[in-house]
């Protein structure tokens, strides 16, 4: 049929950004592919911190090497995406053109335009599919970001507290209410009859329009990082809102001081209470420190637990499956909203690369996604 | 003479004459600093009209925790009820967590204690400051003493291995044991902290259950000896400084021993905070767990985060009253094998400096001088 330049953001080697990434072209020729391989060209593609992280030596997930696209070594980043098959091999049973794929592995090497795949059947298959023209289901702009944030916000509810109180007395207390999965961690806890209380950061212009995006997902309080940290909150306020509730979970994306305020809010009494309180942290790239009082840790009984998707998804794999399907059923059946993200969309004059680079440049305005069409 | 014996006969239709002991305690109606808040109180227990359960104890000996006396300060969470029980004019708890007694006298229905028995209590809040108690064989676990030790032809327990047995020896086998399984000859647990009590007993305990261990310390003129000595009498595989374990040069060193066994660290103990808490923690191999203990007033713990979500770093809280409270059995299997392992001389106790408490003497006066000593090491009330 056709022979597409196919656009590919990659890293030859490690080093610093933004000068490390190139932009990388291949030729994928749907006429000539094997028989049990499938293309796929991009529905969107985000850009996460942890992407970038993956750039530097620091971070411990490591891109996909290959020479498989020409050009000697390198390694294609992005770790999640959504694919539309676009042609399949004679012996493909698994996939059909039309369908909307989302990688099956971590570090997939997502910014690209197209992919090749090889997915034999009976083989594990590399690419999932969640909506075809026989069982519609994620739309293409939802699949695209569906890996990384909600799973996490799923994870971060079901993982470590498993008795939650049905009746709307248990609390989870949260930094980066205003994230991504600090949206889709509220949708969730709701979901449950958990309340929330989403710290957001102090002095946004836009303030009063995130409380309310907040509190119409679902977020119980919205408070800001200075009154978090505010005896008036930790004394008086909060514990007017729990009342004889418990604040059993606190999660964590800032660290510091936060991480510390957070510690404080937890309810436990280790010695009287078999319940005890998490406080979980999760996605941090840095590399620094948090503090937490050793005398909240015994008084307490807080455990300090890590969540890390990348290693969920590699050693508890059917764990991080069943989190996927039932994020997606959530999603699909309407009770979870997808979140919004920003779209850049390719344009052949801006380049490839070119747009991945305005994505990265507004990173900190939230989530960021590239579209190829 | 005349108006007692007359006495006697007249109530001799009751009774006859009661010969009641007269017990002292150290007890608290405020919480405050010891020196200001402690008194002697006086009561009587009738050891003739025993329940059928219940039994009269005298004290051997009572240590002085900083757990007891953050109890008497009010900034302790787990806090001992107070009670009109002993007759005091006003609600009072008596002090101290820890300690060795003597069975003096037993109920009809008493079967697992006899005179000249020893024990210790079964749960914390019981109250050890004083010179007897009237309890009931419940709250009392029976521990040999010397006759019964020579019996199984072993060496007798001392006062000192009894009155401090409940505490850091437990909490020592049990964070070794309870939570991660550490396999002998190749695994490691790394502790800061480790010239303190619980610390020497983690050392030696991991000695004896073949576990390696790496002891951080603080650095002194005399490191070298004073390492060799902690080695050699406490059963620490290595020693090495804070200035060590906060240094990511050291890190290498670390591995090759760790390699030598084909083991890893799969535990860290930490009571000190800080930065030694990152120091310790970064040692650990992957989904290893930091437990912190027995740090009432301590520093803040310290984890660095990107280690801890990479290797899957758990960090909790441990405290062996926690854990004990709803589980006797292991309470018993516990001190059971420490016990054992003190009859065979093959643990060695950390010594306490003893204060000995004569009858005539004020025993409220005696523990706030012990109270005030304990800056210069444990102190173990002694009775005679």
């Amino acid at each position: 049929m056709v022979k597409i330049e196919a656009k590919a953001v990659v890293i030859f080697e490690k080093g610093k950004l933004p000068e490390v990434l190139k932009e990388h072209t291949f030729t994928v020729d749907t006429d000539a592919i094997g028989e049990y391989q499938v293309v796929g060209e991009s529905r969107g593609s985000p850009v996460n911190v942890s992407d970038l992280a993956q750039t530097g030596h620091a971070y411990k997930s490591q891109p996909t090497w290959t020479t498989e696209l020409g050009g000697g070594r390198l390694a294609v980043l992005g770790n999640e995406g959504a694919f539309e098959i676009i042609a399949v091999g004679k012996g493909v049973t698994d996939f059909e053109v039309g369908d909307i794929v989302i990688p099956n592995r971590p570090s997939f090497g997502t910014w690209r335009s197209h992919i090749v795949e090889t997915c034999e059947p009976g083989k594990h298959l590399p690419l999932r599919c969640v909506s075809s023209h026989k069982n519609p289901g994620l739309t293409a702009e939802q699949a695209s970001t569906i890996r990384v944030n909600p799973s996490t916000a799923y994870d971060l509810v079901n993982d470590y507290i498993k008795d939650w109180d049905p009746n709307g007395n248990d609390w989870i207390i949260q930094s980066g209410g205003n994230s991504q999965v600090g949206k889709y961690l509220v949708q969730f806890a709701k979901l449950r009859n958990i309340k929330t209380i989403s710290i957001i950061r102090h002095g946004k212009p836009d303030h009063d329009e995130i409380v309310k995006e907040l509190k119409d997902l679902g977020a119980t309080h919205v408070i800001t990082d200075v009154e978090a940290a505010s005896d008036k909150f930790k004394n008086e306020i909060v514990p007017s809102w729990v009342g004889s509730g418990a604040i059993r979970l606190a999660t964590d994306c800032v660290g510091g001081d936060t991480f510390r305020t957070l510690s404080e809010y937890l309810t436990g009494d280790y010695m009287t209470d078999p319940r005890r309180p998490y406080l979980v942290t999760y996605g941090f790239v840095g590399s620094f420190d948090v503090n937490i009082s050793g005398i909240d840790i015994l008084s307490k009984g807080i455990i300090i637990a890590p969540y890390w998707l990348t290693s969920k998804t590699r050693l508890k794999r059917e764990e991080a499956i069943h989190t996927l399907e039932e994020v997606s059923r959530l999603i699909i059946e309407g009770k979870i909203k997808h979140v919004p993200f920003v779209t850049h969309k390719y344009d052949a004059k801006v380049g490839w690369l070119n747009t991945y680079l305005m994505a990265i440049r507004d990173i900190s305005k939230g989530k960021q996604v590239v579209t190829y069409k | 003479m005349l108006a007692r014996q007359t006495a006697r006969r007249t109530s001799s239709q009751l009774h006859q004459v009661r010969n009641m002991i007269t017990a002292q305690a150290v007890v608290y109606t405020q919480h405050g600093e010891p020196k200001d808040v402690l008194t002697t109180h006086k009561y009587e227990i009738d050891d003739d009209n025993l329940d059928k359960n219940s039994i009269v104890i005298r004290t051997l000996g009572s240590p002085v925790n900083p757990s007891d006396i953050n109890q008497i300060q009010g900034v302790y969470p787990s806090k001992p009820e107070k009670t009109t029980e002993l007759g005091t004019a006003e609600p009072a708890a008596v002090c101290g967590n820890e300690g060795l007694f003597e069975v003096v006298k037993v109920g009809a229905g008493v079967s697992k204690f006899k005179a000249g028995d020893w024990c210790i209590p079964t749960k914390v809040n019981f109250g050890t400051w004083r010179t007897h108690a009237l309890c009931s064989d419940e709250q009392m676990i029976k521990v040999p003493n010397p006759a019964d030790c020579k019996a199984r032809g072993r060496e007798p327990l001392t006062v000192n291995q009894g009155a401090t047995i409940s505490v850091n020896p437990l909490t020592a086998y049990l964070m070794l044991t309870h939570y991660v399984k550490l396999e002998p000859g190749k695994d490691w647990f790394i502790q800061n902290g480790g010239n303190s009590a619980v610390g020497r007993y983690a050392s030696q305990i991991g000695a004896l259950l073949g576990i390696n261990s790496i002891s951080v310390v603080r650095d002194r003129p005399n490191f070298e000896e004073f390492a060799r000595k902690l080695s050699t009498e406490n059963g620490a595989t290595h020693v090495i400084t804070e200035e060590q374990n906060n240094s990511r040069e050291f890190g290498p060193e670390v591995k090759k021993w760790t390699k030598a066994t084909g083991g890893e660290i799969k535990l860290a103990l930490n009571c000190v905070g800080g930065k030694s808490s990152a120091g310790v923690a970064r040692k650990l191999a992957p989904n290893g767990l930091m437990l912190t203990y027995g740090g009432m007033s301590m520093q803040p713990v310290t984890l660095p985060t990107s280690l801890h979500i990479f290797k899957n770093i758990t960090s909790a809280g441990f405290w062996v009253t926690q854990l004990l409270k709803s589980d006797l059995d292991l309470k018993l299997r516990t001190l059971s094998q420490i016990i054992e392992w003190y009859e065979t001389r093959q643990l060695k106790d950390s010594p306490s400096h003893e204060n000995h408490f004569s009858p005539d003497a004020d025993l409220a006066a005696c523990y706030i001088h012990a109270v005030d000593s304990s800056k210069q090491g444990k102190q173990l009330v002694v009775y005679q």
